[in-house]
């Protein structure tokens, strides 16, 4: 036998006590590998699919934020691990062991777990990353999915990551280890709790800053909401754990007092047992009170921009098709064709603006559509619009205009055909199109002028402009993109619809939303790690009292009930606070996005949809936690 | 010839602020090879803080221990965890067993922390699972075994690297009067036929009764001491008579266990 075989028997003997860490420790693996494996795909870093490049930053971002949690989440339960060991290692100093051995042990138990972590993410990561660039290239809209292979540099980075990190962090917590003090621990016996301080005070300061936090979080607006964040967010935390650490005490003391609820159904065990299990935890109790409210903001924020960037598309395309277009066919079988494409799909048109002219100047970018008057005179009767009649050698700019035209004009000079024209120009209403940078201006002119103007015109400049509008635009994708191939074996000029638009950026917006539920996945379960860690490092002395309460004949049912109510409060005390936090941080969001006209409790039902999914999260660990910790309760306390 | 020398220890608690308490006044005593020696004394007299300074737990306030020739203060920690795992075993009264190791692996640690081979560790076990009639039970873990099956696995640790002097904190506190005779037998049979020294701190006048002398301990005072003369069961009463002369506080209930 040697060091190593200790270290091995340590992490196998501490299954249970390790099993939450250990977990979330492979959860971060297999999320970090499932990003790698599309950000490091051979195929995404030659540029083969276009449309990652746009995802890549955001999911870089996330495995930065994945890496520096875990980092933490780590450091933590590392330490509290080596901590609740104590007396472990202060029997090992006993028996002679050196600072140097017990720090190599510890080392050792780090990277046995960092591999066995690595190993068993990697297991399940390499097979689900077959799932995930499956979705990927589904919601980028690639055709060909991106192939499915294991991505070795993804691979590497993954474990030479962890593995580094676990390293690091094993040799940071050794510096914990001193066997001068530790070894104290295991000879004086065990000293009795002392009955937590509370102050009266403390409690109210509590109540106070979180209270102040949430107030200055509701008033909060688009210009204050940056400067005020950081410091609301510090003097909630605070708040938060002096909660926990006091208020928390100081309700649990107000009830001890009132003996009529004391004295019924098992509460005089619950609550006294509570006071302390409240204190003891407040700093991880607060810390994943905060840690959820700033993942359910998040998600709240996810769902809320998904849902607002409905109105944003709406607002860049007021047509649901506008194109431009030039060539030999004749525009009024052009738009038939197009008609005849909608139809097909059975788009009903509920508007449409056909208009032909000249373009001018024939070769530039910025183009603008010459239209005879006769020509616009005749949409106008057909739509209802105003009639125009022009002087000789006059125009008009078309553009969306609120009220009367005024009807002045101003003289202006027009190159066309080698020739300088000189042409009085005024403005007159027009719906508003979607913006088409090749044909930026719709110009009518005079019959007359537009006679002269043709005849220098060349072959291609008769072009066609078109707007419609139809309301199942959603539907319209298939159409809009035939009616593209339609037109660019003529001469596109240009087109833009609201569905194509609609579509990409739906595919930022489920993409943001995957990456957010996982990482939030990651935080959730991890902190929920944490807890169910501080739970099982008190089970000695829990095992103690427990066994002294069955002497009493308190029933093994009744100890259940017992741990049962108390784990519930250990859970779902952080998550409640953490919501309550998020409502005022969703009051914010929504002051700034001004959405509070919204239907349904506004912004806040995407926070309660947040708050409900991770509760059902949260009641899955605490059942979890809950078995595995009265069957490590009872399994000793029999043998 | 001498194992262990204390000379004139002290240990003050508190000071500053609060009143100062002597746990430990002036106690000066010898342990000579192949000795089992056994310290007896009412709760919160000094044995505890006697037995921390004796196996450099604890700092005295004056005075020095001398382990088969060395100072334990001049020792760094190094030096001093080398020291504790070649020349100290302990024994203490809730065993101290590692759970996430096996029995056997348990008792082989003093030698895996100094780097024996594996082929005299395994030699060394089996010698000592022998001489404390444990070998049934090395594969089990922890849990598995009885109590005071555990605490003789626990001596079997304390005695595998050869100690110079084993230290003994109330072994038979947590055992019933039978587990406690098996292990003391086990003591004496370490120190009669494989010349253990054994340093012994009890409550329990049964099993001090399984030593060669006591030394009486009040009030942070090494107050008198008694040899065995005669077979372990008149020692016994000797020990009662002299608990009962020191006046009532030092009497545990458990004494009348074995009458």
């Amino acid at each position: 036998m040697t060091l190593r075989r200790i270290s091995i028997s340590n992490v196998k003997g501490m299954g249970r006590k390790y099993a939450a860490f250990f977990a979330s420790s492979v959860l971060a693996v297999l999320v970090f590998y499932l990003l790698a494996s599309f950000v490091m795909h051979p195929d995404v870093v030659n540029g083969y699919v276009s449309q990652a490049e746009r995802v890549r930053q955001g999911l870089l971002i996330s495995q930065y934020i994945i890496v520096i949690f875990t980092f933490f989440f780590v450091l933590y339960s590392s330490s509290a691990f080596i901590r609740a060991r104590k007396k472990e290692f202060g029997l090992l100093t006993l028996l002679g062991a050196t600072k140097a051995q017990m720090s190599r042990m510890i080392v050792t138990e780090h990277i046995l777990i960092g591999l066995s972590g690595v190993a068993v993410g990697l297991g399940l990561g390499v097979p689900l990353s077959k799932l995930m660039l499956n979705a990927m290239s589904k919601m980028l809209g690639v055709t060909s999915p991106i192939r499915f292979i294991v991505v070795i540099p993804a691979v590497l980075w993954t474990s030479g990551l962890f593995l580094l990190l676990f390293v690091f962090i094993g040799t940071i917590t050794t510096l914990q280890i001193s066997p001068r003090k530790v070894v104290r621990l295991l000879r004086e016996h065990q000293r009795p709790k002392v009955f937590p301080r509370y102050s009266r005070w403390v409690a109210i300061l509590s109540l106070l800053l979180i209270g102040g936090g949430c107030g200055t979080a509701w008033f909060v607006d688009g210009r204050t909401l940056v400067p005020a964040m950081l410091p609301v967010t510090a003097v909630v935390s605070l708040g938060t754990f002096l909660f926990f650490a006091q208020a928390s005490v100081g309700i649990l003391m107000y009830l001890k007092k009132k003996t009529t609820f004391l004295y019924r159904n098992l509460n005089l065990l619950t609550i006294s047992d509570l006071i302390f299990r409240m204190k003891e935890n407040a700093r991880v109790l607060a810390a994943v009170a905060v840690l959820s409210a700033c993942v359910i903001t998040a998600t709240g924020t996810i769902y809320t921009a998904e849902a607002t960037f409905l109105q944003d598309v709406a607002r860049a395309h007021p047509q649901a098709l506008t194109f431009a277009a030039r060539g030999e066919t004749a525009p009024e079988t052009i738009a038939s064709r197009v008609r005849e494409i909608l139809r097909e799909d059975s788009i009903e048109v509920t508007e449409e603006i056909v208009l032909e002219g000249l373009v001018t100047p024939s070769q530039a970018e910025n183009g603008t559509l010459l239209i005879p008057e006769t020509n616009f005179n005749k949409w106008a009767e057909s739509s209802g619009a105003q009639r125009l009649s022009l002087e000789e050698n006059e125009a008009a700019y078309l553009v969306p205009m609120v009220g009367e035209p005024n009807g002045e004009t101003v003289p202006m000079e027009v190159v066309y055909g080698g020739e300088t024209y000189t042409i009085n120009t005024r403005t007159w209403p027009f719906p508003r199109t979607n913006y088409l940078s090749s044909m930026n201006r719709l110009m009518v002119v005079d019959d007359t002028l537009f006679e002269s103007l043709a005849k220098g015109a060349a072959d291609g400049d008769l072009a066609v402009f078109a707007g419609y509008e139809f309301d199942n635009w959603r539907d319209s994708l298939d159409a809009i993109k035939r009616i593209r191939s339609l037109l660019e074996a003529e001469h596109l000029l240009g087109l833009r619809s609201r569905v194509e638009s609609y579509e990409g950026r739906k595919q930022m917006t489920a993409l943001t939303a995957m990456i957010g539920l996982f990482v939030t996945v990651l935080f959730f379960i991890a902190s929920g790690s944490m807890l169910y860690f501080r739970l099982f490092s008190e089970i000695e002395e829990d095992r103690e009292k427990y066994g002294i309460m069955e002497k009493l004949g308190v029933s093994r049912h009744d100890i259940g009930t017992v741990v049962s109510r108390q784990l519930l409060v250990f859970f779902f005390a952080p998550i409640a606070v953490g919501s309550v936090h998020c409502g005022f941080a969703m009051k914010s969001l929504s002051n700034v996005l001004r959405m509070m006209h919204w239907p349904f409790l506004g912004v806040f039902r995407f926070a309660l949809a947040a708050i409900a999914g991770f509760s059902v999260i949260q009641v899955v660990y605490f059942l979890a936690a809950r078995r595995a910790y009265i069957r490590e309760v009872f399994r000793e306390a029999a043998a | 010839m001498a194992i262990l020398t204390a000379n004139k220890l002290s240990r003050v608690y508190g000071g500053k602020r609060s009143v100062p308490t002597w746990a430990l006044r002036d106690a000066s005593l010898t342990v000579n090879e192949g000795e089992f020696i056994g310290v007896m004394g009412p709760s919160g007299s000094g044995k505890t803080t006697l037995l921390n300074l004796l196996a450099a737990i604890d700092t005295p306030t004056s005075g020095t221990v001398e382990i088969d020739g060395v100072d334990i203060s001049t020792l760094s920690d190094r030096d001093l965890a080398i020291f504790r795992r070649r020349k100290l075993g302990f024994v203490f009264q809730d065993y101290n067993l590692l759970h996430t190791l096996s029995i056997q692996e348990n008792i082989v640690l003093p030698l895996v922390l100094d780097r024996v081979s594996p082929a005299a560790i395994q030699s060394r076990l089996s010698e000592v699972a022998h001489q404390l009639g444990i070998q049934y039970i090395l594969e089990k873990r922890v849990f598995q075994v009885s109590g005071g099956e555990q605490q003789r696995a626990a001596i079997a640790r304390a005695i595998i690297h050869r100690p110079a002097l084993i230290l003994a904190d109330e072994p038979t506190g947590n055992l019933d009067s039978k587990s406690s005779a098996g292990v003391m037998k086990a003591l004496r049979d370490l120190s009669d036929r494989w010349g253990a020294t054994i340093l012994m701190v009890t409550h329990d006048a049964f099993a001090a009764s399984f030593c060669e002398r006591i030394l009486f301990i009040r009030d942070g005072r090494i107050h008198s001491q008694i040899h065995r003369l005669g077979s372990r069961e008149s020692f016994y009463e000797d020990i009662l008579s002299s608990l009962r002369a020191q006046g009532g506080d030092g009497l545990d209930a458990s004494q009348d266990k074995h009458q």
